[in-house]
């Protein structure tokens, strides 16, 4: 009898073996001899429930038994080996069935025998986790939810996971996650689950931004009315008046790695920006932008502090809060008069408090604040690859310039040190000591050749004073280089061109945020050029006069001085080719901060307080004494009017003078010839002349248009005389009309410019020097003087050095004859102006000593002005004349001679008159 | 091509470098049409000695009859009546009677008194002297104390007539120039007191006027609206002056002669008005009066013009609507210029407005509490 094979309770369940999913197959098997059996090969197979009956050979676990042992007796014994399931069925959930036979190797064979359908789950479970995309904290609360099929979880950062698992208790945990320590930036956390067969999750990686440092260097300006940062209330307007306005615009300044929102809060009314944390920014850095509020308080006779909250967050979370403070003051005190008088040098307002002694206290207008000053321009480096080295709000960095050594980097250019220290010069700007001069700071060829990329600035002076510019480095190829030449450029070569940019519509003023204002070139043909300069080193050369400036071997050197220049307008230009590496022009000198203790609406007679140094208004009684108008009187010029703001109570009459009408003027009235109110103008500034028809406003900005007939600038048909200060139209004659034909009918013509008020004594025309004294003697006595003298200014307002200049006095008028008089005169049409006393009584005993600075004392004595006439007299300057410049002379008239007792052997009495020559020779250099 | 220009300052008492404010600006200056000086001194303006007369009342005269001559007859020793005994004899002005001796020469009005009867005579009356005279007329024709009127452009010396202080429109009357004759074009009997302003030509005298108003003064020291070049020179009289002949382009002498002689002092000009006071009377006959100078042109001054309220709608707006001396000065645009040469001032009640008043001691502010 042969043996018999059963296997017995065939079942499958779904298992896992070492961490990976597997299908248990466990059945009994009965074997008659009790021998072992194998399966048989590829008698091991699978059927999915959704296609029965047909069977696919499964894969046996590599680790699984595959010899069972049997019994013989019952149903056998019980065995068990491992399906492969992921080999077979992966990323499957079914329900499949098994079968096999049995082979004991003996020729015996089981039938094959199917389990049940059992599942199979081989899918991966789905979790997800949640981490914020920035952090402030080590320490994370991690919501993790288990989306699908898993039961446990692994967290971790890093590179090697944890090794044990923990548990799901639920669909959605928090799990606590504490990030490794150490630098802050981008974390990557990971997650990974698995099921109960250890189906295992892919790897799921979470970044988050780890920043743990508030935003630092948080700034804020409270920018007010008046753009102090210390009162508002009232708004100044263009005419004086006041106007309450609690308004204020905040300005931010914060740094921080990321995007930073801010919440403004404390006494500011509500509004949608008010307690609520606006996203402000998506770069770095806030630079002074602004939101506008308004401050809790009344609009009238309000004197408080007002406190702001400025929060700064980051998107992180950090979180650094500013307090500012600003004194809201809307206190306008009023005057029982309005109309008050305009102060000016003659004439201010008193204003006066009564103070705790119940006396009555001036209130100065303004006090300059000590140790307090700012500049009008900051320094200018060019190109901007040239630095000293600046700390985030483009300040000089004193502590990175100290690391220097003095010594430039590729990036900064070395300030001097000593002992460790930075070096200052008087007005507080720190030196440049080393130029990266190797062509690796070089700046761009044909820059500014095109109208709308000018490389310009504009420096703003607004109370006109004298000022100089001061280069410390100056490096720009002289050669020219082409073409293409700069077209736009004055001058061939890399040169950088100082213009005047006062005339109105020559520029246009933009007001930022904060207050302060900056300018554009508005229109490039109202600049007028004052220098041009160009070369490096101490070959710096001023262009218009084609005479090298006095620079050192850095191309350090100062322009002269500049007088009356609201603004100023530097343009760099370049051409084709060719290499410099720039300049660098020193700030502006230190100016003087003010601080105004009160504004006066001298039409309606309002006074605003603002006391140093709070800005607050006063509690008790303020008293001013002040001078009114009785009536305001407007003159309406164009229709010949006048107004009156209070009816007069008498009759009203006036003087003035009034154009004639086109119809009442004779032929003899008509002229082509115009006069300024003054003469003597500057030389190398050109008037703007504007036409304006009756009853229009003044345009400065648009061109004089014969045929339109509207305001603007007179451009062309005229010559101006500077000296005698008259302009003349052209006459139509040569271009078809008659001779009047340019000049404007029925129009206004006016003008600006710049005028000497000195006495002028000489400009290639007659002037007449009075000296101190009005009477001298020839002898030495102490009734009358034996000298006098009288101090001059010199000016060379043309466009050539005067070389080797000397003044000479000399007789009026000329001896032709050389017989030592005068026979003939210097203009037969003033045959009166002609020499009046002796030489020796007249120039031989007159010289001059000239200084390029103003340093004589107060009064010669007689002694120093025997010396001036023994040392000066037919002398040489002794140095050369820039254009633009200025020097002093001082003019000693010494009867009594060089020896004190010279004194003339015949004198005459009356007026003297004689002449002064200024010579000297000049070179002109000519595009 | 550049050249140096070299210009000298004589420097104010306590100056300093950082104090230097010689240059200044000036804004929406307003230019004004000029009429350039005479380049030589012989061309310069002849001016016109004159005296001026402020205020003058006017007589009457039956000019149409004109000047009645006739022999004087005895009435007593002293006084003495022309034929038929006239009782409307003018007496006063330069029209009263002349009186001639039998010579026909003129006796000197010092010696007797002129009435509208007669003459008057402070001694023995002369044998056979006759008298010339106007007669007193209607009220239509006056003359004044003085003739020989000024009758040129400068609106600053032309005259004017008032009829009870009020300018007369020249439209109402004639005027004969020599004779200073003011004959009203209506026939009314009842005029009111007719005054006049007039200047009269007196070739001996202090004052000289030019026929322009407005010439550009010489620069002030340390301030401004004038012209070195384009101001004022006067000549009075005439003058040779050695070292001005010249040469002609081939070589010739050119013998300059005599010109105007240039005074540089001893006078005042006006320049507003464009005249000048000399502080010694010249006699223009001997020594021509001269100035060459630049004057604005196509404007006129006008002084102490009356204007009148036009409108109250919140100001009280002023302006001219009728002027007689100043027809051209309604509706006319000003010049925007306040100069002390050019000056523009506004009076109310003859007083300069506004007028500063001043608080003093104090004025205790109060607090403004509402808009």
């Amino acid at each position: 009898m042969s043996d018999t094979i059963s296997v017995n309770s065939l079942s499958g369940v779904m298992s896992y073996l070492n961490s990976a999913p597997v299908a248990n197959v466990n059945f009994y098997l009965y074997h008659s001899s009790g021998r072992s059996c194998t399966i048989v090969p590829n008698s091991f197979q699978y059927s999915l429930q959704s296609n029965p009956g047909v069977w696919i050979n499964g894969t046996i676990h590599s680790q699984s038994e595959t010899v069972f042992l049997s019994y013989s007796s019952g149903n056998g014994r019980s065995n068990t080996f491992y399906w492969n399931v992921l080999a077979d069925l992966p990323i499957t959930n079914t329900s499949v069935q098994i079968r096999f036979n049995l082979d004991d190797g003996n020729g015996v064979y089981s039938d094959y025998v199917n389990t049940d359908y059992f599942n199979i789950k081989t899918t991966l479970p789905v979790s997800t986790l949640s981490v914020s995309q920035y952090s402030n904290v080590y320490s994370l609360s991690i919501p993790v939810e288990n989306t699908v099929d898993a039961t446990y979880y692994k967290i971790w950062e890093g590179v090697t996971a944890p090794s044990s698992w923990t548990q799901f208790t639920s669909g959605q945990e928090l799990i606590s996650f504490v990030l490794a320590i150490g630098s802050e930036g981008t974390r990557t956390i990971k997650l990974q689950t698995r099921d109960n067969y250890y189906n295992l999750s892919t790897i799921n990686s979470y970044q988050t931004f780890l920043h743990t440092v508030n935003p630092s260097d948080c700034n804020v300006n409270i920018i007010g009315t008046t753009y102090s940062d210390i009162y508002t209330g009232i708004m100044i307007n263009s005419d004086n008046s006041m106007t309450p306005n609690r308004e204020i615009s905040l300005e931010f300044y914060a740094d921080d790695l990321l995007d930073i929102d801010i919440k403004i809060s404390g006494d500011v009314e509500s509004s949608e920006y008010v307690d609520v944390w606006i996203p402000y920014r998506t770069s770095n850095i806030i630079n002074f932008n602004s939101l506008n509020f308004y401050l809790v308080g009344t609009d009238y006779n309000f004197d408080q502090d007002r406190d702001i909250t400025i929060s700064f967050r980051d998107s992180a979370g950090n979180i650094t809060n500013v307090v500012k403070t600003i004194r809201l003051n809307t206190k306008i005190f009023n005057c029982s008069n309005r109309l008050l008088r305009e102060p000016s040098s003659e004439y201010d307002h008193q204003v006066m408090k009564i103070n705790t002694l119940g006396q009555p206290e001036i209130v100065v207008k303004t006090q300059t604040l000590e140790n307090t000053y700012t500049r009008l321009w900051d320094d200018i480096f060019y190109p901007t690859t040239h630095s000293y080295p600046l700390n985030v709000y483009g300040e000089f960095d004193e502590a990175t310039a100290k690391t220097m050594n003095g010594v430039s980097n590729a990036d900064y250019d070395a300030v001097q040190l000593s002992s460790g220290n930075v070096v200052y010069d008087e007005e507080g700007r720190p030196k440049t000591v080393d130029w990266t001069n190797d062509g690796s700071k070089n700046y761009s060829n044909l820059e500014s050749s095109y109208s709308s990329g000018l490389k310009y600035w504009i420096l703003s002076n607004p109370s006109a004073a004298e000022i100089k510019l001061n280069f410390e480095f100056f490096y720009l190829n002289a050669n020219s280089y082409g073409p293409p030449y700069n077209n736009l450029s004055p001058y061939y070569g890399d040169c950088l061109v100082l213009y005047d940019a006062s005339a109105e519509g020559a520029t246009r003023e933009i007001i930022l945020n904060n207050g302060e204002k900056t300018y554009e070139i508005l229109d490039s043909t109202k600049l007028v050029e004052i220098y041009a300069y160009t070369g490096s080193g101490n070959q710096v050369m001023e262009l218009s006069s084609g005479y090298l400036v006095s620079a050192d071997t850095y191309g350090a050197f100062s322009t002269p001085t500049i007088s009356g220049k609201e603004k100023l307008c530097l343009i760099f230009y370049s051409d084709a080719a060719g290499t410099g590496s720039g300049f660098k022009l020193k700030s502006s000198e230190k100016q003087d901060i003010t601080f105004k203790n009160y504004d006066i609406d001298e039409k309606n007679g309002e006074l605003w307080l603002h006391t140093y140094p709070d800005g607050i208004s006063y509690e008790n009684d303020i008293r001013m004494i002040y001078d009114y108008y009785d009536t305001e009187v407007d003159i309406g010029y164009d229709d010949g009017s006048v107004s009156f703001s209070i009816m007069p109570s008498g009759v009203i009459s006036a003087d003035y003078t009034y154009y004639k009408k086109q119809e009442d003027i004779t032929e003899e009235e008509r002229t082509r010839m115009f006069i300024l109110g003054n003469d003597d103008l500057v030389d190398y500034y050109d008037p703007n002349i504007f036409i304006t028809p009756s009853g229009e406003m003044i345009d400065k900005v648009s061109t004089w248009d014969f045929s339109s007939f509207e305001s603007g600038k007179l451009v062309s048909n005229f010559s101006i005389d500077k000296d005698r200060g008259v302009l003349e139209f052209y006459s139509g004659v040569g271009y078809g009309f008659d001779e009047f034909y340019f000049v404007p009918i029925d129009c206004r013509v006016t003008s600006d410019y710049n005028y000497h008020t000195y006495k002028r004594l000489s400009n290639d025309g007659y002037g007449s020097l009075s000296f101190r004294d009005s009477t001298i003697v020839a002898d030495n006595t102490t009734v009358y003087p034996d000298y006098t003298w009288n101090d001059v200014k010199i000016v060379n307002e043309g466009n050539a050095i005067l070389e080797g200049g000397q003044i000479t006095f000399t007789m009026r008028g000329y001896d032709t004859n050389s017989d030592g008089t005068i026979d003939q005169v210097l203009d037969v049409n003033r045959p009166w102006d002609i020499q009046e006393g002796t030489p020796d009584e007249t120039y031989n005993k007159v010289a001059m000593e000239v200084r390029s600075n103003y340093t004589f004392s107060l009064k010669p004595t007689r002694t120093e002005a025997r010396t001036i006439l023994s040392n000066w007299k037919n002398q040489p300057f002794g140095f050369d004349v820039s254009p633009r410049s200025r020097f002093y002379g001082r003019v000693c008239y010494v009867l009594c001679g060089t020896s004190g007792n010279d004194y003339p052997s015949a004198t005459s009495v009356g007026s003297k008159t004689f002449s002064s020559e200024i010579s000297g020779k000049f070179y002109s250099i000519d595009q | 091509m550049g050249a140096p220009k070299i210009k000298i300052y004589q420097l104010p008492r306590g100056y300093s470098e950082s104090g230097d404010n010689d240059i200044r600006e000036s804004i929406n200056d307003e230019l004004l049409p000029v009429i350039d000086k005479p380049l030589l001194p012989e061309d310069s303006y002849l001016l016109t000695g004159v005296a001026v007369v402020e205020e003058d009342t006017g007589i009457n005269i039956d000019f149409s009859v004109g000047k009645i001559s006739s022999l004087l007859y005895d009435d007593n020793q002293q006084f003495q009546r022309p034929e038929g005994s006239p009782s409307n004899i003018l007496s006063d002005g330069c029209y009263s009677p002349i009186v001639y001796n039998s010579l026909s020469e003129i006796i000197s009005s010092s010696t007797y008194q002129a009435t509208p009867s007669g003459i008057l005579f402070a001694g023995i009356p002369p044998s056979g002297a006759f008298i010339e005279y106007y007669k007193t007329g209607e009220n239509t024709n006056f003359v004044f104390t003085n003739k020989d009127w000024y009758d040129g452009i400068n609106p600053s010396f032309k005259h004017y007539i008032t009829e009870d202080d009020v300018i007369v429109d020249k439209e109402d009357y004639n005027f004969i120039a020599p004779s200073g004759v003011i004959i009203f074009n209506e026939d009314n009997p009842d005029r009111g007191v007719i005054k006049s302003y007039y200047s009269y030509l007196k070739s001996e005298s202090n004052l000289f006027i030019s026929e322009h108003e407005n010439w550009v003064p010489q620069n002030i020291e340390g301030g401004s609206s004038g012209h070195l070049y384009m101001a004022p020179d006067v000549f009075v009289g005439e003058k040779d002056y050695s070292g001005d002949d010249t040469e002609d382009g081939s070589g010739n002498l050119i013998i300059q002669g005599s010109i105007p002689q240039f005074v540089e002092s001893g006078y005042q000009i006006d320049f507003r008005k464009g005249s000048i006071y000399f502080s010694e009377e010249i006699d223009s006959v001997e020594n021509p009066v001269r100035a060459s100078y630049s004057h604005i042109s196509c404007v006129e001054n006008v002084t102490n013009q009356q204007l009148s309220l036009i409108s109250s709608d919140g100001v009280f707006k002023y302006k001219c609507i009728n002027d007689p001396r100043h027809p051209g000065s309604i509706n006319s645009r000003w010049v925007n210029k306040d100069t002390i040469y050019i000056p523009i001032n506004i009076y109310n009640d003859g007083e300069l407005c506004p007028q500063t008043v001043t608080v003093n001691p104090y004025d205790t502010l109060t607090i403004k509490t509402e808009a």
